[in-house]
């Protein structure tokens, strides 16, 4: 059998064949890895949403029109539920069409499935009592958990976005009235540009798998 | 059983065919058989053989499911064959930590 007579091989076939079977295990999980869809439209409205909640809310707050601020807050969130819920359906389905499920991005969208209704939760609550910079402050925490989660898991330009938002909560913190306006748009790049980084990556190993 | 002096090596996933099949799976959750044949660059007959030496020795599950109307033969890894991977990679680091 092949593997017997591998094994039979003197110490430096042997070792040159370890090192053979590694390089080929690293080979099929990262090719595998490249293959697990980074659902970039989702995280693109995301970016978009938490965009337009943080600048609307520094302006409603500026002008003193607190009214206003669910007019905004739950069509942004409505927005956003509908298009990241149909992004994942329809990613779900394309990975069965393509022949791979991917275990990671089921346990990244679990991270954001039980992270958003905490949110929820915890921004009602924050309405009644005033908490550590309130709402604003705690989304920009879930969101910096979660794309951090995404980094590790899955691909590191999602922990630089992660990291970035943690750096802006805490200079947000110290500069408070602009903090809605810096808190906005770290969010919403800390989504979009590693999203376009990932969906790039992704289309051209995709181009690539379909020539070779 | 034992094959050399040093370290165990599984048998059957230390083939290059099961190997990667086995590596496919620890990436991803579930893998279809023709995403693995273009995968591994293998022939649906031996992909065939090597995905039921697997099953039959339960280190992948196998399940046939229809999707756009269509048959597929979905793979997927079983504790026990995650396991056999975590042995034979660590049984081949120890390898490579051998004084010569």
């Amino acid at each position: 059998m092949e593997e017997e007579l591998r094994l039979k091989e003197s110490d430096c076939d042997k070792e040159t064949f370890v090192t053979d079977d590694l390089k080929f295990i690293r080979d099929m999980l990262e090719r595998t890895h490249r293959e697990i869809d980074p659902e970039a439209f989702s995280m693109i409205i995301w970016g978009l949403v938490s965009m337009v909640i943080y600048f609307g809310a520094y302006f409603f707050v500026v002008y003193k029109i607190f009214n206003w601020i669910p007019y905004v807050l739950f069509p942004s969130l409505a927005v956003g539920g509908i298009v990241g819920g149909f992004s994942s359906y329809r990613v779900s389905k394309r990975q069965k069409a393509r022949g791979m499920v991917s275990h990671i991005w089921k346990q990244l969208n679990w991270v954001w499935f039980i992270l958003l209704p905490n949110a929820v939760i915890w921004s009602i609550l924050g309405l009644f009592q005033d908490y550590f910079g309130g709402p604003g402050f705690l989304w920009a925490a879930v969101y910096a958990i979660a794309l951090s989660m995404t980094g590790i898991l899955y691909s590191r330009e999602w922990l630089f976005g992660g990291i970035s938002i943690f750096i802006a909560i805490i200079v947000a913190f110290f500069v408070r009235p602009y903090s809605y306006l810096i808190l906005g748009a770290v969010m919403g790049l800390a989504c979009i540009i590693p999203a376009i980084i990932a969906h790039r990556r992704y289309k051209r190993s995709e181009a690539e798998y379909a020539q070779g | 059983m034992p094959k050399a002096d040093g370290p165990q090596f599984d048998d059957l996933i230390l083939s290059r065919a099961r190997l990667g099949i086995v590596s496919t799976l620890m990436a991803g959750d579930e893998a279809e058989f023709t995403f693995l044949r273009n995968a591994l660059k293998l022939s649906d007959g031996n992909l065939s053989v090597q995905i039921r030496k697997l099953e039959k020795a339960g280190y992948i599950k196998v399940k046939k499911v229809f999707v756009e109307r269509k048959p597929k033969t979905f793979c997927k890894i079983t504790p026990k064959g995650r396991k056999a991977m975590f042995g034979l990679l660590k049984h081949l680091e120890n390898l490579l930590r051998q004084p010569k």
